[in-house]
């Protein structure tokens, strides 16, 4: 059995991007003169989730990008380290870095990019030339921990020297290459490697922040060979034993060819939980072992060989070696050779066995089998008696099973005995086997400050060495699946709707089964309920949808700044109203828009500082992104202080890019001639920049939120700015509707588009020139639809004059729209045409009435460029008239 | 009304099933068709893009929609939209009656699943055939496009017209078949 990590990937990636969002912000926040204690560690603990959770996955690459990115945090925290204005681009990009290897992940390619690389050079490169700055001073890690101030240098250098090249290592040990392994071996013991002796004393509560002891022990093994002696002096009497607190400390030591750095990191977590005494220091190890040489005591050497499965029926090597510590002091020696590749690492599978050197007066072997007594169906235990410490004669001699475990694992057995005999003869000196060749080139590197210049050239070693490990991971499939977040409050809600709804139901049930006339009052009574749960339920689940539209505003003030260095333009961004809810879909589809006109904002908007100042304006150009509710919409306003939109220029422009006459540009108004914006092709930017001026995107943007039932707006004003309006509504599942009958056919009106409705009145139709018909509303003219006509369906041939008109708002003014009845408002549930069809001009999409048939949602913009396309087929002559018509009412209006 | 029409499809339904034990025998590469009738010949569509046949009910119209796109309907919340396959091939529309069949089918294109339903005279039968039995479309000239057809088979000395449904309903601009059959039938004999 295993657990299958990969279903947790999608989390990890949903949770890494809200910490590289709260990075990105935290970090525009920053001010390189007055840091911030919270921002700075709010950035850090981003930074160290991804790396922490990206080392889980095994996703390397990014596991070691954050380390690098933390490191440098780290000495920003402790104030070791100036923060420039290049310092946070420098971290901005390492975010958008960071970003783009999540996006290859999950997409299961290789996250390795080469703006990671060259990030990963720059942060060595800063670390390394901030390392000669501060190499007196001490390492905020290595602050918590007393270590001899001689040491303090050599340690400081190694965290830069030896990172690139033990990453190297680490790829080794995952590398598949493991035959030689007994030979390297021994030719390892033969060289001189780096001893640490760690004591380790956590806290009794550390058990209850989740740290598991076991895990750190697992981790420094991986580090090299280690041997680890537990302290239970401290332990309580049974009566006041409580088993959720940690009694036990560990002395533990490491041989291997690591840095201090690399172990403090594996302390990482509980380093504010516990005494961490890390020192390398061979005298430590000396004395510790002229100590146990001068003990009398019967050593006995214990072979334990879990099977993989030991983990999974309960039992916890950990436990029993505590439990053997109640009988003498021991050594543990972990023989890592089973251990897998990285990526096919189990972490329920026991991977380990241990070769456990017990001294004590007064075990026996019954007593040594007892503690073993659990697992011994699961793993192959032997129990030596050894005359002296660590003899190796005596040991295969008085060898004898007590494990039903069959014979081929005791050949294995004699070997891993016979290298893990000959390394602990050379323990001290031996370098774990799997820190062979590639370890030696770094061997003297801790102790050798004058070797810090070259490692330059490291990472793209370490680069050659990870690709390996990291090519593996393709597997992982791309399955990306959208998900939200929810507040449990709405949930709860949810939950008592249902219940509600529940009961209602059963209360109809019963009605429904011994039903008799006198029971219509309750049954209706029964169905108004049921009507109000229905109605109640359907808005708790449409805000379950409902996001804060901070979501999609969030990445402005990050996108403004980098568009502001870009251009040389100050920009001062504001945002208004980002707690102004709206629908998933509505927001996921608004941000693309949203960016192209806060681009535009920037790029066009707002004046090159010396030219604000010469205007007499703030060269602190001003931004602002404002969010609020009106009626069933929601309104976002982008407004600028820039130079604003300059009419004739437009007209000019778009007459000679050919988008509309020099006739039809004459006869234009302002706003009007704002609204070429928004036609295909057109742009006003003189230079096309890289960041807009293109000529798309003004349509595509109008396109976009027309999509959603949006409308935009632009007012401007020259040299004081412009403000763009875009109105969308709340959600895209459920609208309130008028339905109207025409022929036979019934229609559905959008609610919040209609104006009025009203009964067609002699006086109030005129007949233009060309064949429009408009109606007179008080001192508007307003033209007339005929719906009928528009769709080519049959309708009641009835005059205009008699026909029922509803007035609609349309994107340039209202329209009047005949129908033949208007039947009943009601909420409706829209349904996509597109799903299953397609895109239909003036429908927006469909929905299913009470008595099971479809009825067709207009789209009123859609429906008016019909209108107009077909009058324009009837008349080539007078294209625009609609428009003329409506400019007027709406000067008429302003008048 | 609608009781005759379930008894119609249930009878088709239980026609279907009797074929069903023939499945087992046949070999894997064998594939299952549902043949319908329309103006007097025998197509068939794969069985597997058949979701399910029903009565014709009253579809909503579309405005602006060409003649061959009969309207949506409303299939347990989803809308359908419903082509006349007669019209659509060019052929003279008749007169919807309840017995009139509508065939719903799974298309699959490059936006996913999308369902469609196919009017048509009526389901024949329903007829394991496998690759070899296929003979493709002779060729006709640009007069009709032939890519719709995915073969040609004789099953009881009657002529089945294979279509490729996928390619059928996500054709922008549905060909004229009109008198393709006849041509079928000329050019086979």
């Amino acid at each position: 059995m295993s657990i299958d990590l990969s279903q947790f990937h999608q989390v990890f990636f949903e949770e890494s991007f809200e910490g590289l969002d709260i990075m990105e912000s935290s970090l525009m926040e920053l001010d390189p003169d007055a840091i911030d204690d919270e921002t700075i560690n709010a950035i850090f603990r981003s930074a160290h989730s991804i790396k922490g959770g990206s080392a889980t996955f095994g996703f390397r690459a990014i596991a070691e990008f954050t380390h690098i990115l933390e490191t440098l945090l780290d000495q920003v925290r402790a104030g070791q380290r100036q923060l420039t204005g290049d310092d946070i681009n420098l971290f901005l990009r390492s975010v958008d870095c960071m970003r783009e290897m999540l996006n290859l992940l999950q997409s299961g390619e290789d996250s390795k990019t080469e703006l990671s690389e060259e990030l990963e050079a720059k942060f060595t490169q800063l670390l390394n030339a901030d390392d000669e700055v501060v190499e007196e001073s001490h390492s905020p890690q290595v602050d918590q921990t007393d270590i001899p101030d001689h040491k303090n240098g050599a340690v400081e250098t190694s965290v830069i020297t030896t990172n690139p090249a033990t990453e190297g290592d680490t790829g080794e040990i995952v590398s598949p290459a493991k035959d030689a392994e007994p030979a390297n071996e021994q030719v390892a013991s033969g060289s001189s490697s780096q001893q640490w002796q760690i004591e380790f004393l956590p806290t009794g509560d550390i058990l209850k922040t989740g740290n598991d002891p076991y895990r750190i022990l697992r981790e420094l093994a991986e580090l090299g060979d280690i041997e680890v002696e537990a302290h239970h002096k401290s332990f309580p009497d049974f009566s006041t034993f409580d088993p959720e607190i940690c009694y036990l400390s560990w002395n533990i030591r490491l041989t291997g060819d690591r840095s201090r750095q690399q172990i403090e990191e594996v302390f990482e977590w509980v380093a504010d939980e516990s005494d961490i005494t890390i020192q390398s220091l061979d005298e430590v190890s000396a004395e510790f072992h002229s100590s146990a040489d001068t003990s009398t005591d019967i050593t006995w050497h214990i072979q334990f060989k879990p099977n993989k499965d030991l983990l999974i029926t309960g039992n916890d090597p950990i436990k029993l070696f505590s439990a053997l510590e109640s009988m003498g002091q021991y050594h543990v020696h972990t023989n890592l050779d089973q251990l897998p590749k990285l990526s096919a690492l189990d972490a329920e599978q026991c991977h380990l066995s241990w070769d456990i050197y017990l001294e004590s007066k007064s075990a026996d072997k019954a007593r040594i089998q007892e503690v073993f007594e659990w697992v011994l169906d699961d793993a192959d235990i032997r129990i030596n008696a050894v005359s002296g410490l660590f003899d190796p004669n005596s040991i295969t001699s008085k060898s004898e099973t007590i494990s039903p475990s069959s014979r081929q694992s005791e050949v294995i057995n004699d070997a891993s005995q016979e290298t893990s005999q000959g390394g602990e003869a050379g323990k001290e000196s031996s370098a774990s086997a799997n820190l062979s060749l590639v370890a030696s080139t770094a061997e003297n590197a801790p102790s050798d400050t004058g070797t810090k210049q070259k490692p330059m050239a490291k990472p793209i070693a370490q680069v050659a060495a990870g690709k390996p490990a990291t090519a593996v991971k393709k597997a992982v499939a791309n399955t990306e699946s959208s998900s939200i977040r929810v507040g449990i409050d709405k949930v709860d809600n949810l939950i008592n709707m249902v219940g509600e709804l529940v009961i209602t139901q059963s209360m109809l049930g019963q009605l429904g089964t011994e039903f008799s006339l006198e029971k219509i009052p309750k049954l209706l009574e029964g169905l108004s309920q049921l009507e109000q749960n229905t109605r109640e339920l359907q808005e708790s689940v449409m805000r379950i949808r409902m996001l804060p539209i901070s979501f999609a505003f969030s990445r402005f003030p990050r996108m403004v700044r980098d568009l502001g260095q870009t251009l040389g333009k100050k920009v001062n961004l504001v945002m208004q109203g980002e707690q102004t809810e709206l629908d998933k879909t509505v927001m996921e589809k608004i941000g693309d828009p949203l960016v192209h006109l806060v681009r535009n904002a920037v790029d066009h908007g707002i004046e090159m500082p010396e030219e604000r100042s010469a205007k007499g304006k703030n060269p602190c150009g001003e931004i602002v992104l404002n969010a609020y509710h009106q009626g069933g919409n929601v309104v976002i306003e982008i407004i600028d202080d820039g130079k604003g939109l300059d009419a004739e220029k437009l007209k000019e422009r778009a007459v000679e890019k050919g988008v509309i006459s020099q006739q039809d540009a004459d006869g234009l108004s302002k706003e009007q001639a704002y609204d070429l914006i928004f036609q295909p092709g057109f742009s006003t930017a003189k230079v096309v920049s890289d960041v807009s001026g293109r000529g798309v995107g003004m349509d595509v943007v109008r396109r976009n939120i027309q999509a959603l039932n949006g409308v935009v707006d632009i007012t401007s004003e020259v040299d004081a700015g412009s403000t763009i309006k875009i109105r969308l509504p709340l959600t895209l599942a459920i609208l309130d509707g008028q339905l109207v009958r025409v022929g036979n056919s019934t229609y559905i009106f959008p609610l919040t588009s209609i104006v009025e409705s009203l009964q067609g009145n002699r006086d109030m139709i005129n007949k233009l020139a060309g064949g429009v018909n408009v109606l007179r509303l008080r001192d508007d003219y307003v033209p007339i639809i005929k719906l009928a006509e528009t769709f080519n369906q049959r309708s009641d041939c009835r005059s205009l004059e008699e026909s029922l008109l509803v007035v609609v708002e349309s994107d340039n003014g209202k329209v009047a729209v005949v129908v033949d009845e208007l039947l009943a408002q009601q909420q409706v549930v829209i349904k996509s045409l597109e799903q299953n069809y397609r895109r239909v001009d003036g429908i927006s999409g469909a929905t299913i009435l009470g008595d099971g048939t479809v009825a067709l949602i207009l789209d009123i913009p859609g429906v008016v460029r019909l209108a107009e396309q077909e009058f324009q087929n009837h008349n080539s002559s007078s294209s625009n008239l609609f428009k003329h018509i409506n400019e007027r009412s709406t000067l008429s209006q302003r008048a | 009304m609608q009781a005759k029409n379930a008894t119609s499809i249930s009878a088709d339904a239980l026609k279907t099933l009797d074929k069903m034990d023939d499945i087992d025998k046949v070999a894997d590469n064998a594939e299952q068709f549902l043949t319908f009738i329309m103006a007097g010949e025998e197509y068939g569509v794969g069985i597997l893009c058949v979701q399910e046949i029903r009565g014709w009910e009253t579809a909503t119209p579309l405005p602006n929609a060409p003649p061959h796109i009969k309207g949506v309907i409303n299939l347990r919340g989803t809308i359908v939209p419903i082509i006349d396959l007669r019209q659509c091939f060019g052929m003279e529309s008749i007169e919807y009656t309840p017995v009139t069949v509508v065939i719903v089918l799974k298309v699959n294109t490059e936006k996913g699943v999308r369902v469609m339903g196919i009017v048509v005279d009526a389901v024949s039968d329903v007829y394991t055939l496998s690759e070899s039995d296929m003979r493709p479309a002779p060729d006709m000239g640009g007069a009709t496009n032939t890519e719709i057809i995915r073969g040609l088979v004789n099953v009881d000395k009657k002529m089945v017209i294979l279509l490729d449904i996928d390619k059928l309903l996500t054709m922008e601009e549905i060909p004229n078949l009109n008198k393709l059959a006849e041509q079928l039938d000329e050019s086979s004999n």
